[in-house]
């Protein structure tokens, strides 16, 4: 558990930084909130950048499958769930 | 053969395929042949027949539902609205006006009933589908990015069916049987004629579904075997970082890109792994396509080819771009249309793009007013002043907005923060502009910056956005967050950013900013005050009453007590950081 912990952590550093978010610190960004529209106000563009990231990151490929990557892209905590049974690396 | 009047006329191969997708359920890729696409458009256009006259809303998910809804429209002798975004509130304001929604997903529509393309659609009688009329309404489509109460571009039949001659005629034959992928929206212009009216025409199968990210993208495209991606700049820019992009070499035929300017890099990046580099189309919903040009490695300058049909003008001082072509739906005038794109044309009839004229921004491939959304903003009671930029970073541009907060503002962020009264604005702008729209990064200033003449002009404005948090930290420079300039005074509020390149040596563990460090600081500071580096010849009495972390806020002030000397301090909201007088050396020009 305290596993999946810091990759929830790891992962709200890795947003944050990618996207160069200047008014949002990675702790603030809450592991159940949504990323898209009223949560933490992503859009399109940055789903690609950090659809990009995690496969460089991570060696995760994302299935070809809107739906199932609108799932994957919900909050950290989907993320994470993906990211930790997918992960190459 | 006309190639979209007689289109479902054509003596095709019944089993020749128009589109395909991978089906998840079986795991296998699924093909629509030709004799399935001219039935369907045959059933749809029977059930829109017996409906109400008139323009119907269109929008799908599924390129090919979008195909069939199409051609179905314009046989049943109606036409198409196609929305620019699925905004709710543009999505009400056109379905209100519409005689009927097309749509294979209901849920988009939560207040009136939706008839889907495909499914529950008997097929029909394909023979009895008569030529359509060139003359005939075709669709109403939208500049991207706007909303749905701006004006439309309405495309006739021949409108359409001239520019897909002018794609067919210019690269057929270098695409040949291909399957055609396409990351950019049917519901907009460049979509619709590279996505799905020219393969349709041409007989090549187009792939239903918008594959965005590369991953996904580039298996596919092995699989499919001969392709052409359609695609636009924000697609392209990353998937040039995938790593099986040469695996596509002689399987990718062309990538085509529209919709905003394509990175010299990513162009050359892509010829390197593909051995070609992208077609780059210039063209907007109002003139459709207006020229073209791959910017190969080796060539020095890249200019613009107009298309066969297309003339083009420079007009006026500012140069701008006019277009006269059978393509621009738009009344024109005998000038022809004025793009907002300044350029200069070469005597072959080539041209290069000197930059955009007005304050319409492409960002994301979608076309933002700055003054609308400025003007949205401060109508809220919260704000006083806004002004808004363009800025780019990474090479891709994004929107900035600097806002003065009203009384009733300041009031707000007292009692709640500054994030919060930021994320109200935000949210006032969700409803109307698309989220790549909406402004990335925002300063909340005390007031709009200016230059020397008080003017907020637009190289000031960038300049508060211009403190990169890294470029900054590798120059040891704080960020800028404000400044204000009395008589004899210079006074600035910044924040010390988080990397900043000494904090790894000072202290480790227990990050400080040096005190020579803010001593440069404040000689900035100095030096905007006296219009000149200060020529310092001592430096009295500093004093570093409390450590500078990072992170913090801070304000510089220096004034100029006297002719020969500048006092500063730095100070936090409890505390002063550094405090000093400098006696400055005399000028030796000033003695002569």
């Amino acid at each position: 558990m305290a596993e999946r912990e810091s990759l929830y952590a790891e992962l709200k550093k890795l947003i944050v930084e990618t996207l160069a978010l200047e008014d949002t610190a990675p702790e603030e960004i809450e592991t159940d909130a949504p990323l898209f529209g009223e949560g933490l106000g992503l859009d399109s563009i940055d789903a690609l950048e950090i659809a990009m990231v995690l496969e460089e990151r991570y060696g995760v490929t994302l299935a070809d499958d809107p739906e199932a990557n609108q799932r994957v892209f919900e909050s950290i905590k989907s993320l994470a769930a993906f990211v930790a049974e997918s992960r190459v690396r | 053969m006309s190639p979209l009047c007689h289109l479902l006329q054509q003596d095709r191969d019944p089993s020749s395929q128009v589109a395909r997708h991978w089906d998840h359920d079986s795991e296998t890729e699924q093909a629509v042949c030709w004799q399935a696409f001219r039935r369907d458009v045959a059933g749809l256009r029977d059930r829109i027949a017996s409906g109400p006259d008139g323009a119907w809303v269109l929008l799908t998910e599924d390129a090919y539902a979008f195909a069939v809804g199409l051609f179905a429209l314009w046989h049943a002798g109606r036409s198409a609205i196609s929305p620019p975004n699925r905004q709710p509130s543009s999505l009400r304001a056109l379905h209100t006006r519409s005689a009927g929604v097309l749509s294979d997903r209901g849920d988009w529509f939560p207040e009136t009933s939706v008839l889907h393309p495909i499914e529950g659609v008997e097929p029909g009688d394909p023979d009895k589908l008569t030529p359509l009329q060139p003359d005939a309404l075709a669709t109403e489509l939208f500049t991207s990015g706007t909303t749905g109460g701006e004006k439309p571009v309405t495309k006739r039949i021949r409108h359409l069916e001239d520019e897909v001659r002018e794609l067919h005629a210019s690269w057929q034959s270098r695409v040949g049987e291909v399957t055609f992928f396409s990351a950019a929206s049917h519901q907009h212009v460049y979509g619709l004629l590279f996505g799905v009216l020219w393969p349709l025409y041409a007989g090549n199968a187009i792939q239903r579904h918008h594959y965005l990210h590369p991953s996904e993208l580039v298996p596919r495209m092995r699989e499919a075997g001969d392709c052409v991606l359609v695609s636009v700049p924000t697609h392209l820019k990353r998937l040039v970082r995938h790593a099986h992009l040469s695996t596509l070499r002689g399987v990718c035929r062309a990538i085509f890109s529209s919709g905003g300017p394509l990175a010299t890099g990513v162009a050359h990046d892509i010829a390197g792994a593909l051995g070609t580099p992208p077609i780059e189309v210039l063209g907007s919903t109002e003139t459709g396509g207006i020229a073209w040009r791959s910017q190969w490695p080796q060539a020095a300058e890249c200019s613009w080819t107009p298309f066969t049909a297309v003339r083009i003008a420079c007009d006026g001082d500012e140069k701008l771009l006019r277009v006269r072509s059978p393509f621009v739906s738009v009344d024109a005038g005998e000038k022809g249309f004025a793009t907002g794109d300044r350029i200069s044309i070469h005597s072959d009839g080539s041209f290069v793009l000197e930059g955009r004229s007005d304050h319409i921004a492409k960002i994301g491939e979608k076309r933002l007013d700055l003054t609308r959304m400025a003007s949205e903003l401060r109508a809220r009671p919260s704000v006083d002043e806004v002004a808004l930029a363009t800025i780019d970073r990474d090479a891709e541009l994004r929107v900035a907005a600097a806002i003065v907060p009203s009384e009733e503002g300041r009031t707000l962020i007292q009692r709640k923060g500054e994030r919060a009264f930021v994320r109200a604005l935000r949210a006032c702008l969700a409803d109307a502009w698309d989220p790549v729209l909406h402004p990335r990064y925002w300063r909340v200033v005390s007031r709009l910056p200016a230059n020397h003449q008080g003017k907020v002009t637009l190289e000031a404005l960038r300049s508060l956005f211009r403190p990169l948090e890294s470029a900054n930290a590798e120059a040891d420079r704080p960020i800028v967050l404000d400044q204000f300039r009395g008589e004899d005074h210079l006074e600035r509020s910044c924040r010390v950013p988080e990397d900043l390149g000494c904090f790894s040596g000072h202290f480790p563990g227990h990050p400080v900013v040096p005190g020579a460090l803010q001593i440069d600081w404040a000689m900035d500071v100095a030096a905007e005050l006296l219009d000149a580096p200060p020529r310092v010849a001592e430096l009295e009495s500093v004093k570093f009453p409390a450590p500078l972390g990072p992170g913090q806020s801070f304000r510089i002030r220096v004034c100029n007590s006297s002719h020969d000397r500048i006092d500063f301090t730095i100070s936090g909201d409890d505390a002063d950081h550094a405090r000093g007088r400098v006696r400055l050396a005399r000028d030796p020009r000033s003695e002569l």
